[in-house]
């Protein structure tokens, strides 16, 4: 997998990259040549399966990132390409015209991260989601305790208590350094 | 399309004549596979209820409810299950810190009210119940590990021949690791006299919080240090992950957190209220019990003297713990910060009686821990002797550089910690040492690791020997004379075996001393007689309320003299007590009164 | 419900949620020319229950018996890719201890016979074909006998965990897992008769929804799918896991790339699964751990990593990527499964010109899960 990622690097430009298993590496690499790096490994490289498209929320840095892994049928190896695009109006090139089934992908990360695909064929229409009012839900900052809090009542009459704060408490348990 | 194909289906017809696979609606109440998991059991005499079969439900089925009182080593609170959430994954029985959670194979059970399907497994009676079939943990297989980090000591060999500290303590990496051992049930909370907040400072320790770490630790011990390297630890006796397996390594961690740093006052910044200013209390005794009034007081703007007999603070834990457990840097560490608090020290210095009535004049409050002092006499024939002496007395003319000498051989009378350190300082100055006692090994008052350390370091003990009586022999040495002695039941239901000496047999030992450390008793000739008189109990205690103030108002007490286990965390438990104790006496605007 | 479209005469059904016919819990919109399906949509979300999202607020032991819920017939490949990939990323795999690796292929296998043994049925079952389903979900029951008492549960086993596995065989358990192998092998000819030489299976599933071979690489089908167009390509095979390195078997293909080609891989990869099991437990170590020490785990942590993971299961391949952060809890993870493709873009392409009677064996054909789909 080397020899695939010293070429992307002298391709596309300052990479990062690792050896993950002997056959799966990833790649991260700037949103704006993302879609050309998979397009020439679609193209001139066998990497011609998607198999997957998936999006991970890095709140702390304000970022998200989109992952496509493609797979190479000949050599079965994997390569997973990463690249951040900022939280605010995410947007991402689509792939949908490389690989149909991106469309399902693209549809599922635009409901339940909010990023858009523009053109991509079926952005906003809901695929898991009816109704959804909420922000996306696969959001970090979506509070699920919260939704289930509200939507969901819990069962009456149960009370749990928390072992370690209880003992404090019975045993009078006190600091002395701060009020 | 052939003929064939339109016959051959019909060849299901021969099915109509075999043995059918399924079940018969009668039989169908077929009990579970030998290890199904099916409703659970708890055999609740075994709980402690630490609470990590609730924490590690990820339903939250589990609720701890209080089924009984709490006390030290039980939480009284037993898991309660909602099978409305129950995912039956049995990761809870395979938490269990006791092992008395499991589950039953029972498939079935019908109920025409949900409520009742939500119990207390062995305390809501179930047809399940004693089951011996079902899910249960197994060898081989844990979530908690078991097995703690090994401490690094010195070789026994080499340690006989310095005085360096045996234990050479947690690397950051081991420390760690042994700190992620922790399930934070809290057990070790109750038992701890000090209620220090464990479960808090060894998770920042696994969290490489270690200035965290020791702000938990310093919010209700001021000698943390002294602890992590001498502390009797009955958290570690409770620690729930120490019933199947090793205890966490509570005192160790504490030691390692306070030994990641030079100055505490650099870390430290208590934000208490200073509502103090202006009070002034008065400490006679400067042990556990007395730093931690004075350290605490001080901080909240009191202004505080410590008055003690010795050229160091510490109390015992100066005089008596040898150095090699506890290393004079790490008391003088700790002194330096009540330094720096602004506690006057006075030290080389004994309070006698008119100087305790001008304290009481002086002070808002006074409060003394004065500890025990005296030691037990052994009470037979020979006693008087020359060469007969009192560990006490060794330990501390040892301690405060005096020098000392105990010859080739010494017999140290006595199962408890002070014998324990008499006969490894003994070993360290050159003697070959015997510890005699009454009783059987497991019965000694000494810490289990201690008699262990001693025995590496070639002690020999002797259980089950009663002293007769001591000779002096005509080559100088000292003969002492012992029986051997069987153990009886108790003469009260609940209470230890006895020893009983088995007459007609004596045995002899050559020594150049006989070390005696059965114990030892607090001492009033200080005290006024008109204090003593109200403040000691005619058994040589000293009673004090609940907030560490005794029949004179004014006069709080604290440490070995109050308490009935004398250790240091008791001690410094009293002083706790006494801090606020003395904060809210000196605040309503009362004075010492000379009743 | 129907719905006339003035416009081009087309008639629209909706096919499922609540339809025998359809696999699971979900629903293919339809327009239909006569009975001639001209287009199709698939609709999922009826069984979304957030697995994804669950997991990320858990400790990684509390995602641990979440993660079998994925799938109801094939709980124990999302067992085991979680543990693999949380084992890989944590370095805990150096540990995994040899007994567990061959207890771990075990229970795979004998996941994939469960689950081949039940869409096997449902082949016939979908086209009407009453007691083979019957007879199938029967065998099917003896495995789970097996499955209950090695892993204390029936359907959802919680057995794979990280470090190795729960628990170890229990004393005989390779008897009688041969006595089971024995009556499933010994019902097969009968059920050969009944499907495979049935008019009706023949008829109905012969030159039916065939998957053209250009599209097995670039949508990423897998599984007895792409194997019934004669590509021999099994995650076992091509990226080998635990101890299927060490078994010896062939790849199944058919040619035709219909929905018989696709139930004949079927049946021949039950009688492969029984072989399998066999190898697997003459070769199981007789002693030895079978689990890794493993780090308190209420508190464990593991460090900042990403990995891909993938696995051959009854219906292709099953892949997890996973993201971990450092913290106590997974960053994120994203189950890949099979379905995802055959189940919405690929049947969406399969629909236009097929009957609507062969929608309900197409999609069983196809082994659409809905759980994978939405998770």
């Amino acid at each position: 997998m080397k020899e695939i990622l010293k070429e992307i690097e002298e391709r596309f430009g300052p990479i990062w990259e690792r050896v993950q298993r002997p056959k799966l590496a990833q790649v991260g690499i700037e949103p704006a040549k993302a879609v050309p790096l998979l397009t020439w490994l679609k193209e001139h490289r066998g990497y011609v399966t998607l198999v997957h498209l998936s999006a991970v929320d890095w709140i702390e840095q304000g970022e998200f990132q989109l992952t496509w892994l493609l797979g190479n049928p000949e050599t079965e190896e994997r390569l997973m390409i990463c690249s951040r695009i900022d939280r605010e109006n995410p947007a991402a090139e689509t792939v949908s015209g490389l690989w149909p089934q991106a469309v399902t992908y693209e549809q599922e990360i635009n409901e339940m991260f909010g990023v858009s695909f523009p053109g991509s064929p079926r952005q906003g229409v809901p695929f898991i989601l009816e109704g959804w009012k909420d922000i996306p839900p696969m959001r970090r900052d979506f509070d699920t305790v919260a939704f289930v809090e509200k939507h969901i009542p819990g069962r009456e009459g149960r009370k749990h208590i928390d072992t370690r704060t209880y003992i404090g408490e019975k045993f009078g348990e006190k600091g002395y350094l701060h009020d | 399309m052939s003929l064939k194909h339109v016959l051959q289906p019909f060849n299901a017809w021969v099915q109509a004549f075999s043995k059918p696979y399924t079940i018969p609606m009668k039989d169908t109440m077929r009990p579970g596979a030998d290890r199904y998991r099916g409703w659970h059991i708890n055999d609740v005499e075994k709980c402690v209820g630490c609470g990590t079969c609730a924490d590690i439900c990820q339903n939250a089925a589990i609720d701890m409810v209080p089924v009984k009182d709490p006390v030290k080593g039980d939480s009284g609170l037993r898991p309660k299950i909602d099978y409305g959430r129950c995912c039956w994954c049995a990761l809870c029985v395979d938490v269990c810190t006791t092992g008395s959670l499991g589950m039953s194979n029972e498939y079935t059970w019908v109920e025409k009210d949900p409520e009742k399907c939500r119990y207390t497994p062995g305390v809501d009676a179930k047809p399940w119940d004693g089951s011996e079939k079902g899910w249960r943990q197994e060898e081989g297989f844990s979530l908690i590990v078991k097995d703690r980090v090994p401490m690094p000591m010195l070789d026994p060999k080499e340690r006989i021949k310095t005085w360096a500290e045996v234990v050479v303590g947690y690397s950051v990496e081991e420390a760690r690791k042994e700190a992620a051992r922790c399930v934070s049930c809290g057990l070790c909370v109750a038992a701890c006299p000090a209620h220090m907040h464990i479960p808090d400072y060894i998770g920042a320790i696994r969290d490489g919080d270690f200035e965290k770490a020791l702000d938990f630790i310093y919010d209700n011990n001021p000698m943390p240090e002294m602890c992590g390297k001498v502390c009797t630890r009955r958290c570690e006796g409770v620690c729930s992950v120490g019933i199947q397996g090793e205890p966490l390594a509570i005192r160790w961690l504490k030691r390692f957190a306070t030994e990641q740093f030079e100055d505490f006052a650099k870390v430290l910044h208590p934000e208490v209220k200073r509502v103090g200013e202006g009070k002034k209390v008065a400490v006679v005794g400067g042990g556990p019990s007395g730093v931690t009034v004075a350290y605490y007081l001080a901080v909240r703007g009191f202004e505080v003297t410590i008055y003690e007999a010795l050229p160091q603070l510490g109390g015992a834990t100066f005089f008596g713990i040898p150095k090699y457990r506890f290393p004079m840097p790490s008391l003088e560490k700790q002194v330096d910060l009540l330094k720096k608090a602004g506690v006057k020290i006075v030290t080389d210095h004994r309070v006698e009686k008119d100087e305790f009535r001008r304290l009481l004049e002086e002070n808002d409050a006074l409060f003394f821990g004065t500890g025990l002092m005296k030691p037990y006499k052994l009470g037979v024939p020979g006693e008087d002797l020359e060469g007969v002496i009192y560990a006490l007395d060794l330990l501390r003319d040892h301690h405060v550089g005096k020098k000392v000498e105990v010859g080739e051989s010494v017999v140290v009378v006595g199962g408890g910690n002070v014998a324990i350190d008499a006969s490894r300082v003994s070993r360290r100055l050159g003697a070959e040492v015997t510890i005699a006692y009454r009783r059987r090994r497991e019965d000694m008052p000494a810490d289990d690791e201690e008699i262990e350390d001693a025995e590496a370091e070639g002690i020999e003990l002797v259980t089950q020997s009663i002293p007769l009586r001591v000779e002096k022999l005509e080559n100088g040495k000292l003969d002492f004379i012992w029986g051997p002695a069987e153990m009886v039941p108790p003469d009260r239901p609940g209470g230890r075996p006895k020893p009983k000496l088995i007459e007609g047999v004596e045995n002899h030992l050559q020594v150049d001393r006989v070390i005696v450390a059965i114990g030892q008793k607090g001492e009033f000739e200080w005290m006024p007689e008109e204090v003593a008189e109200k403040v000691v109990t005619s058994r040589g205690w000293v009673e004090v309320d609940e907030t560490g103030m005794t029949q004179w108002p004014g006069i709080f007490a604290g440490g070995d003299l109050v308490n009935s286990t004398a250790d240091a965390i008791s001690a410094i438990a009293d002083g706790l007590k006494a801090v606020e104790g003395i904060q809210q006496f000196t605040l309503e605007g009362l004075s010492v009164s000379k009743s | 419900m129907t719905e006339t479209r003035e416009r081009s005469k087309e008639v629209q059904i909706w096919f499922g949620p609540q339809h025998p016919g359809i696999t699971g819990n979900m629903s293919v919109q339809t327009w239909l020319d006569g009975d001639t399906l001209t287009r199709g949509i698939t609709h999922v979300g009826y069984l979304h229950r957030a697995f994804e999202k669950l997991m990320e607020r858990r400790l990684y032991i509390q995602s641990f018996p979440i993660v079998c819920r994925i799938c109801v017939p094939e709980p124990d490949t999302n067992e085991w890719l979680l543990a693999s990939a949380l084992e890989e990323l944590s370095g805990l795999d150096r540990e995994v201890p040899e007994k567990a690796r061959w207890i771990r292929t075990l229970v795979l296998e004998m996941s994939r016979l469960g689950a081949m043994l039940m869409v096997l049925g449902g082949h016939a079952g979908s086209m009407g074909l009453g007691p083979a389903p019957q007879w199938m979900i029967a065998l099917r029951d003896l495995v789970l006998d097996r499955f209950e008492e090695l892993t204390g549960g029936r359907v959802y086993h919680m057995y794979i965990v990280y470090g190795g596995v729960r628990r170890d065989l229990p004393e005989g358990f390779a008897e009688r897992m041969e006595q089971t192998l024995k009556t499933i092998e010994s019902k097969l000819p009968l059920i050969d008769d009944v499907i495979f030489g049935s008019a009706v299976f023949r008829k109905r599933a012969m030159g039916v929804g065939v998957v053209p071979r250009e599209w097995a690489f670039e949508m990423g089908i897998s599984g007895p799918v792409i194997r019934a167009m004669g590509i021999p390509k099994d995650v076992r095979k091509d990226e080998p896991y635990e101890k299927y390195a060490e078994l010896d078997f062939d790849v199944v293909t058919e040619e035709g790339s219909d929905i018989f080609a696709r139930a004949m891989v079927r049946r021949r990869e039950i009688q492969q699964s029984i072989d399998l099991i066999r190898q697997i437990l003459a070769r199981m170590p007789k002693e030895g751990p079978y689990c890794a020490e493993l780090p308190n785990m209420l508190e464990w942590t593991i460090p900042v990593g990403q990995t891909y993971v993938r696995a051959e299961s009854s219906r292709g391949e099953m892949g997890y990527y996973v993201v971990t952060d450092g913290s106590k809890k997974l960053r994120r993870v994203h189950v890949r499964g099979p379905s995802y493709v055959h189940g919405v873009s690929l049947l969406e392409r399969l629909i236009p010109g097929t009957n609507i009677a062969d929608l309900a064996p197409l999609m069983v054909s196809l082994q659409v899960c809905p759980p994978e789909i939405e998770r």
